[in-house]
């Protein structure tokens, strides 16, 4: 069998029937086959596309990574930030590019570049396929590395000359994977420690005020039940992080929303006032926290990661738990309520607390401001008009800040987000990714004008393959947060975020053969949203006024308290960054 | 008194595949950064893997955050660490 039928074979075997990517020289040995076989590969317009299309069908599908294809040297680079996206927030994925034959590698061939060595520090792991006969141990490490543990992206480099070699197809089995090929690898998380659950079970029971911190991770381990299980046993608030706000449906009674830099101020109150936080897949981002000595003052924190080197990287645990989170929460659960007894039957009083400093400052937040439909009343409507289960992506920037606060997840692995590494231009092919990978479902991107252009071209890719999906882009003329920032915190200096000679994002969309919509009032958007809703590929072009600053929000380095909230641009006077 | 201390952490390289050489690359990146200093390393051909001795001073807490980091590249087997007097460190890195 030839290496490059070997390759979809292992593809076929291991589940992973969609790929993104773009054809080049180092890769036609492999497209070539792919007629043969059951591996649909959707032509992107750029490889930053399909890495992160890739990601969303890994985030969407949790236990089978969407898979990019590349060839050697720029198609490799590009995508280099849809990996280094991928690592950040923890998403599978397998990125295979083809490299230079091995007869001239290192001789700076034509389209040459050491894309393994330059991938090592944004990958889980990269490997240079080096004989023929590997290709399939490659591919099944690849997918075992990619979605165990804690999730990440996988890169496989294979050189051109190897797709016509003749190898005898090997399937290794999991045993000879892991002992010949990767015996550093442990696939199966550590189970939790027994007298760290008592110690942290001890402390939630004593706690006047304990609230829970979810994370992505409770995502990626399945743990989103267990987690409202605990949380209803406690009585406490669940908080999240941006990656966490995918993780629990924010209709649950105990969930106060996503805390942050511009996170809302009920789970921000919450978060900070608590006396213990039970954080679970998280990894105490200073967007999160923001300064962390500051934040970890005058409470007990338990940290549950699969990860252990995230325990004590950031904030130091009286507690911290190496496990799959699912299997921890679960454990704790049970010894709170089979040994301890414990149950509480009124909620935390941190919880009225918490919303009555939400009515307060949202009144304040709330208040007209600017010209123009107002960006929480259009995400309102976007919330109403698209049903429960329908996927929402973002972009970076102000419309993923104004998305955070006001577009509630109702039903966990819907929203995906970049929450990391913050890349500009995810949005759009992540929306692309998730339609593949969920065809019944609605797919909206939420994005900006700014982000939305860096990815823009696959809208070809949309009309081409009938991947419908919607975008709403957020039109304002301006890197808005950018703006905000330089208008906070830099003495209104405004240089290089006005997005000047933007296209007409209704005609761009009507030159790739799609609908383009420009909304002028709130029945008008509330239309647009219902065709996205029903299925159709449509462009929405909502224009904002630049002037509305995303609010609240805490400035960088400062501790995310209450105090430090901002809601309103005068209160953000004197403040130094 | 400074918390500064030395230390010497040792790990294994699965080398059996590739010769080792990109699992050291992806240890090194691990290394590069972490908020230690590093002072010299020594590589040692043991057939199947490539045994590594590091020589850094750092904090014990971020001395154990990179072990704990080492431990997750994939090639890696076993990372041991010792604290010892800085001209022991010296001798212990070569042997």
């Amino acid at each position: 069998m030839l290496v490059s039928d070997a390759l979809l074979e292992a593809l076929e075997r291991e589940g992973l029937k969609v790929a993104f990517g773009i054809p080049g020289s180092a890769n036609l040995g492999l497209y070539e086959k792919i007629p043969d076989h059951n591996v649909n590969v959707i032509l992107m317009r750029h490889e930053q596309g399909a890495a992160h299309a890739a990601d969303a069908y890994g985030r969407v599908k949790r236990k089978v990574p969407g898979v990019a294809f590349a060839t050697s040297g720029p198609g490799a680079t590009n995508l280099v930030t849809g990996l280094a996206t991928a690592y950040m927030d923890s998403a599978p994925m397998i990125a295979i590019t083809g490299q230079v034959p091995t007869a001239i590698m290192g001789r700076d061939a034509f389209q040459e570049t050491d894309v393994v060595g330059v991938t090592m520090p944004i990958t889980k792991h990269s490997l240079l396929v080096r004989k023929p006969e590997h290709v399939t141990w490659a591919v099944r490490a690849a997918k075992v590395i990619s979605v165990t543990n804690r999730p990440g992206p996988v890169l496989v480099d294979i050189p051109r000359d190897f797709w016509r070699k003749d190898i005898d197809f090997y399937w290794p089995s999991d045993e000879e994977l892991l002992k010949e090929w990767i015996p550093g690898y442990n696939p199966t998380p550590p189970k939790p420690n027994p007298s760290l659950i008592m110690k942290a079970a001890k402390l939630l029971v004593e706690a006047e005020n304990p609230v829970i911190l979810v994370g992505g991770g409770v995502w990626w381990s399945y743990a989103t039940d267990e987690v409202l299980k605990l949380a209803e046993i406690l009585m406490a608030p669940i908080v999240t992080t941006l990656m966490g706000k995918n993780a629990v449906p924010a209709d649950h009674p105990l969930v106060l929303g996503n805390a942050g830099m511009h996170g809302r101020p009920e789970a921000n109150y919450a978060l900070y006032n608590a006396d213990v936080v039970l954080a679970i897949g998280t990894r105490f981002s200073d967007r999160t926290v923001g300064n962390f000595e500051e934040f970890r003052k005058g409470k007990k924190i338990i940290h549950i990661d699969i990860d252990k080197s995230e325990i004590g990287k950031n904030i130091d645990p009286d507690v911290g738990i190496v496990a799959d989170a699912r299997e921890a929460v679960k454990v704790l659960r049970e010894y709170i309520v089979n040994a301890l007894k414990f149950k509480r039957d009124e909620e935390v009083p941190i919880i009225k607390k918490a919303k009555e400093f939400g009515e307060y400052a949202w009144e304040i937040l709330l208040k007209e401001r600017g010209r123009g439909m107002k960006p929480w009343k259009v995400l309102k409507i976007v919330r109403e008009e698209l049903p429960a289960d329908a996927i929402v992506t973002t972009g970076v920037g102000g419309h993923q800040m104004w998305a955070a606060l006001h577009y509630p997840v109702l039903k966990p692995g819907t929203y995906l987000t970049s929450g990391g590494l913050g890349t500009m231009g995810y949005g759009f092919p992540a929306a692309i990714g998730a339609k593949a990978a969920a065809p019944d479902k609605p797919v909206l991107d939420i994005d900006g004008d700014g982000s939305f252009l860096m990815t823009s071209q696959n809208l070809a890719t949309v009309k081409q393959y009938g991947l419908n999906v919607g975008v709403l882009i957020f039109d304002n003329g301006s890197l808005q947060l950018i703006r905000q920032w330089q208008d906070l915190f830099f003495g209104h200096r405004r240089v290089g975020e006005n997005l000047a000679y933007l296209p007409d994002f209704v005609k761009l969309a009507n030159s790739f053969g799609i609908e383009g919509v420009r909304p002028e009032n709130y029945d008008e958007m509330r239309k647009a949203i219902r065709r996205v809703a029903q299925g159709e590929a449509l462009v929405i072009d909502y224009i904002v006024d630049p002037d509305i600053m995303v609010l609240p929000m805490v400035a960088p380095g400062k501790v995310i308290s209450p105090e430090n909230l901002i809601l309103t641009p005068e209160q953000a006077a004197g403040i130094t960054v | 008194m400074s918390d500064i201390e030395t230390y010497v952490i040792k790990f294994s390289i699965y080398a059996a595949i590739d010769g080792g050489l990109d699992g050291l690359a992806r240890a090194i990146h691990v290394v590069r950064k972490a908020p230690i200093q590093f002072h010299d390393m020594a590589v040692i051909d043991a057939g199947k893997t490539k045994e590594v001795s590091l020589r850094i001073s750092g904090k014990k807490k971020d001395i154990e955050w990179l072990a704990k980091k080492l431990e997750k590249v994939v090639e890696v087997l076993e990372v041991k660490v010792q604290k010892m007097p800085s001209e022991v460190a010296i001798i212990a890195a070569h042997t």
